[in-house]
């Protein structure tokens, strides 16, 4: 009995280290996760849309990430503009529309971010971190539609990078969809897309051919929320050697009646 | 042998009684009280009732009747290329109308209800057949 206790105290003794490393280790997962693998998205929570901030099952506080929100939208389906803002609710930021929207956009400025030789990322640009490894400039984007939609989404005001349907959305999961990755309003070749924001955040990407353009699959019955990747050119390059665009598509296909 | 029939059977009843517990979670009726067409979302059934000279619109939550008194209503109706807003009154029980109203066959409609706190909004659309 002793001598088991014993052992535990001197394995306890021994670990810490090594426990302190695991800790250390996630904890710069973490930062590094952080600093530049967060979308924004649009998804339903009960019965209310809300303006999403986060990746893969993490939606994070958007009530505190409200001052970078640079724009809110919503569309008919003739993609002319109706009065749309974002309220707080709770921990949620819900769209509020005077008349049901055919499409909803947002557009989150993340802040500039650059990574230290040790890997740590710090939300400050290359003029205040002069031996970070790189400094980018991060910018979020999403697209939902709500509506069902009578014409093809034309590229829309202060989407910088968005994801656009080729043809009609499947309605069952598994089935193929095209989709063409603009850049302020061209093509975006080698774009990366993500299938699955939430549910296979670490999926590999696929990326866009020379048109924009690729083919996925529909993943879910339920909230698809598609994700594309892409580095720009830096506008402030004092400060970011290069602009991350990342921008969401969601849309929900139909559960069978009940 | 015995067991796996018993296990399979139990199996067999276990499902039903599952899939039987599953419809009774079914949130409010899909069939039309009111000579309309119903539309499910979420937890709300709405009823659009396109008459002659009015259009009515019945709603119900998780099953029960809405007091439309506390909420509010209107209609966006697209009309071969025409759009125009209807505006719904509270007309006891669940029900909310509009009179002097007629909805084309073929009109795409959407119902906007704005629920008690004024702020938050359900849609369900309609086509009129």
């Amino acid at each position: 009995m002793n001598r088991s206790r014993s052992r535990t105290r001197t394995l306890a003794r021994t670990d810490f280290p090594r426990l302190f490393a695991a800790v250390a280790a996630v904890a710069c997962l973490i930062a590094v996760q952080a600093a530049h693998g967060h979308g924004i998205w649009f998804a339903q929570r009960a019965t209310q849309l809300a303006l999403l901030y986060g990746i893969g099952a993490d939606d994070l506080d958007s009530v505190k990430r409200q001052s970078m929100v640079e724009s809110i939208a919503g569309y008919d389906a003739d993609y002319k503009p109706i009065p749309t803002k974002l309220r707080v609710a709770g921990p949620l930021l819900l769209v509020d529309s005077e008349s049901q929207p055919t499409v909803v956009t947002a557009v989150l400025f993340n802040g500039i971010w650059s990574k230290t030789p040790e890997g740590e990322w710090i939300k400050k640009g290359r003029d205040e971190v002069p031996n970070a490894t790189t400094a980018e400039k991060n910018y979020k984007y999403a697209v939902r539609i709500v509506g069902s939609l009578s014409a093809p989404i034309p590229p829309l005001p202060n989407q910088t990078l968005q994801i656009i349907p080729v043809g009609q959305i499947p309605q069952v999961m598994g089935q193929p969809l095209k989709v063409r990755v603009l850049f302020q309003g061209k093509p975006a070749a080698k774009a990366r897309v993500m299938w699955d924001w939430l549910n296979d955040p670490d999926g590999k990407p696929v990326k866009t051919a020379a048109d924009g353009t690729v083919t996925i699959k529909v993943r879910n019955q339920g909230l698809n929320v598609i994700t594309a990747i892409f580095d720009g050119p830096s506008d402030e390059p004092a400060k970011a050697d290069k602009m991350e665009h990342l921008a969401t598509l969601s849309f929900v296909l139909p559960h069978a009646p009940e | 042998m015995k067991r796996m029939q018993s296990f399979f059977a139990a199996l067999l009843v276990a499902t039903l009684a599952w899939a039987s517990i599953d419809t009774a979670g079914a949130h409010g009726g899909t069939q039309p009280e009111h000579g309309g067409v119903v539309q499910l979302v979420g937890d709300m059934s709405f009823e659009l009732v396109p008459a002659a000279d009015r259009v009515e619109l019945w709603v119900e939550d998780d099953g029960e009747e809405v007091n439309s008194a506390e909420l509010a209503a209107k209609l966006t109706v697209v009309d071969g290329g025409t759009k125009s807003e209807v505006a719904l009154t509270p007309a006891g029980g669940n029900k909310f109308e509009a009179k002097g109203v007629k909805i084309g066959k073929g009109a795409k409609v959407t119902a906007l209800l704005t629920l008690k706190d004024k702020q938050s909004k359900i849609a369900a659309n309609f086509t009129i057949k």
